[in-house]
């Protein structure tokens, strides 16, 4: 076994040093390993191997000292396989030179669809983010029916911005993996992708209901979308991290996706049976010119109400 | 001179309600309904006396919870002394909200009905316990029979309080003229015709003694047969058809509706709404929280200068999906059952729903939301609905017909 030095500066840059001899720590010009970190003295520490032989860090009468667990340490550390220390704002870490690492990830990234590809570049994912919001403030000014629709507008765009920024915060934190990679840009691209689609798909079923009020699928359908879309988000969440394998991302994705659907139905459908004195339709009315809406004759509704008193009927005689 | 004769023309009317109380107050007695596990009562109300063999007059709603929950409840006399005497009901009337109990009580004067029509403006006199505070007289004005309503019902002027219901109101000849029922507060009271009563003890003592009580069956039964001639009226000679905006509307759908408009104009919305509405005054009580028969046809109507088509038929799609269907009680109806299509008539695309549910208890009787909302504007839009309650099948798909198609553009 042979111990390994990673150090994480305060950029987040990682470099790894063997421990095969001792080594001076510090921002002088002079030492062995050099921290370009203010909060570093010129000679900080010295890694060496004690009289019984095991592996310490020295911290040299510096400044800020050395740091176990956010507590300035003694003057002399051993350390083992796991020990992090802080040295300024950067980061020491020993591992273990024999630690098992993943397997290799197929990449497929060169096959990717250019889509994808763009998705993740610094361009796409601002395009992603500002197309987002601005579907919020475009859905907001349009439903809105005050006066002045700046303050509900405003306040559209700031919710989408801090709800994604969240989402996408969130799973950058939990999937930041050991080598602390955010990946933030990456996540707000997913989380405004799906953001973006499931708004589309909202508007589409809203307007499937208005043309074909008696027909479910639309409903179905969009149940569809939001569950592939759901799939997809989760998938590019891993994709963005680096985690798993491509197969296993969309097992994932889908598994929680249809794990949260199905809990999702059977709420909907503990509360269908629940009493209400409120009727449900669907009250969806469009702008457009009554010519080219699908309709019925008087005669026709009227023959179709027996549907609705059918189900009544159902209902007082379970 | 005027104040001395009036004072002397009061001392009279005191002396007058006197005397009949005196007279005519143990013809009346107080009746409660007792929850039978707790022995506790959860209801009062007041009768009276109408037969040698303890029949007595009382309202429907008074022991309504009788019919509604016979194994939880039962109705008992009060006595003058205290002492109570159990009663069953022998027939109800709930259309008119009259029933006849029958007691074993024989002791006690009673109450020969007769047709009587008393003068307008003649005194009347009404008997009750009035919050169970014991039997009391109270005296007040004929002033007719109200127009316009579905069921008949004599106007009173005089502070009849809950408690009276049941008890008897007389004219100075001591004759039953009608049957305490409602009131509106500010001394304006409502009574059954007691000609009502007369028809429904006819039928309590043809059925003889060994009939089978009134159920809910009967009532559900009541109600049907109740309906057919007001449904035959609405939408007929009486209806009108008015300009509301860009559309022609009905309204005063028959005699027995009432309607109003209103208009909101605040200067802070770029929308304005006018409503117009019609419903009937009168509905029936079925039990507490839950009544029937009340019928309301609204016409709304959504204008603005300065939205735009999204902006405003996100309004209309709004206004169009608030709620303004009757309330309901789970005991007593089914959730509402919607079928929504996009409907034609000779002039209007619209977008229609009707909503249904049916009575548990009462056999095949529905209440119905129907909502349209006309297409083709994005200035103006247009909501009527039509609200029928405790109506046959037959019945409200014969109304609605008749409503989606007097919709038109003017």
């Amino acid at each position: 076994m042979a111990l390994i030095l990673e150090i994480r500066d305060r950029r987040g840059a990682t470099t790894w040093h063997s421990l095969n001899r001792p080594l001076t720590v510090g921002r002088g010009l002079s030492n062995d390993i050099i921290l370009d970190d203010p909060y570093v003295d010129a000679r900080h520490a010295h890694i060496l191997l004690d009289d019984f032989g095991a592996l310490t860090v020295q911290d040299l009468g510096s400044v800020n000292g050395l740091l176990t667990n956010g507590v300035r340490a003694p003057t002399a550390i051993v350390v083992q396989p796991g020990t992090e220390l802080r040295i300024g704002r950067s980061t020491l870490r020993f591992r273990d030179s024999d630690e098992a690492v993943p397997p290799a990830l197929v990449d497929a990234s060169h096959r990717a669809p250019l889509a994808t590809r763009w998705m993740f570049t610094d361009r796409g994912s601002l395009v992603l983010v500002a197309a987002a919001t601005g579907l919020a403030a475009l859905m907001t000014w349009l439903g809105t029916s005050e006066r002045s629709a700046a303050a509900s507008v405003i306040g559209a765009v700031l919710a989408a911005l801090v709800l994604m920024s969240l989402w996408a915060g969130v799973w950058a934190i939990a999937l930041r993996g050991a080598e602390r990679r955010f990946q933030m840009r990456g996540h707000l691209a997913v989380t405004a992708a799906a953001v973006i689609v499931i708004a589309l798909a909202t508007t589409l079923t809203d307007w499937l209901q208005f043309f074909f009020p008696d027909t479910a699928p639309p409903s179905l359908a969009f149940s569809a979308v939001v569950l592939l879309t759901l799939s997809a988000l989760i998938a590019g969440h891993l994709t963005v991290a680096g985690a798993l394998s491509k197969r296993r991302r969309w097992q994932v994705g889908l598994g929680v996706s249809a794990t949260l659907f199905v809990g999702g139905m059977l709420i909907g459908l503990a509360q269908d049976e629940k009493f209400s004195d409120v009727p449900k339709f669907p009250a969806q009315l469009k702008p457009v010119s009554p010519r080219i809406v699908p309709t019925q004759t008087v005669d026709q509704f009227v023959k179709a109400m027996a549907k609705a008193r059918d189900e009544a009927d159902k209902a007082a005689n379970p | 001179m005027i104040l001395a004769g009036h004072a002397l023309g009061a001392q009279q009317q005191d002396a007058r309600a006197t005397e009949l109380f005196n007279r005519f107050a143990a013809y009346a007695t107080r009746i409660q309904i007792v929850e039978k596990l707790s022995g506790a009562k959860s209801a009062i109300g007041s009768g009276f006396f109408t037969t040698a063999a303890g029949h007595i007059v009382t309202n429907y709603h008074v022991i309504s919870s009788v019919i509604n929950r016979p194994d939880r409840y039962r109705a008992e006399v009060v006595e003058p002394n205290g002492s109570t005497t159990a009663a069953t009901v022998v027939a109800i009337d709930v259309v008119h909200d009259l029933a006849i109990l029958k007691s074993n009580v024989h002791d006690r004067p009673f109450f020969a009905l007769q047709q009587v029509t008393p003068r307008h403006g003649e005194r009347l006199f009404s008997l009750g316990n009035p919050r169970d505070l014991g039997m009391s007289i109270v005296e007040g004005t004929y002033n007719g029979l109200l127009e316009h309503t579905l069921y008949p019902r004599i106007h009173l002027t005089a502070p009849i309080n809950p408690g009276m219901s049941g008890g008897p109101t007389i004219d100075e000849q001591g004759r039953v003229v009608g049957i305490n029922v409602a009131t509106e507060g500010n001394e304006v009271s409502f009574l059954v015709p007691v000609d009502r009563a007369i028809a429904l003890l006819q039928t309590a003592l043809s059925s003889g003694p060994r009939a089978e009580p009134p159920t809910l069956e009967l009532v559900g039964k009541q109600l049907r047969q109740h309906q057919d001639t007001y449904v035959k009226e609405m939408f007929g000679a009486s209806a009108k058809m008015i300009d509301f905006g860009p559309f022609r509307v009905v309204t005063q759908p028959a005699a027995f509706f009432r309607c109003w408009g209103d208009g909101s104009r605040n200067q802070e919305l770029p929308y304005e709404r006018t409503r117009h509405r019609c419903t009937t005054e009168d509905d029936i009580y079925l039990d507490v929280d839950q009544t029937t028969g009340s019928l309301t046809l609204n016409h709304q109507l959504v204008t603005t200068k300065t939205l735009n088509a999204p902006q405003f038929f996100a309004l209309y799609t709004s206004t169009f999906g608030t709620d303004n269907s009757p309330s309901g009680e789970e005991e007593y109806v089914t959730n509402w059952k919607c079928v929504t299509r996009n409907v034609r008539n000779n002039s209007v695309t619209m977008r229609a729903v009707m909503c249904l549910r049916r009575y548990r208890k009462l056999g095949k009787l529905y209440d119905a939301n129907l909502k349209l909302a006309a297409l083709g504007r994005s200035d103006v839009g247009l909501v009527s609905t039509l609200n029928l309650t405790g109506l046959t099948y037959d019945n409200l798909t014969k109304l609605s017909d008749t409503f989606i198609k007097q919709v038109s553009w003017r």
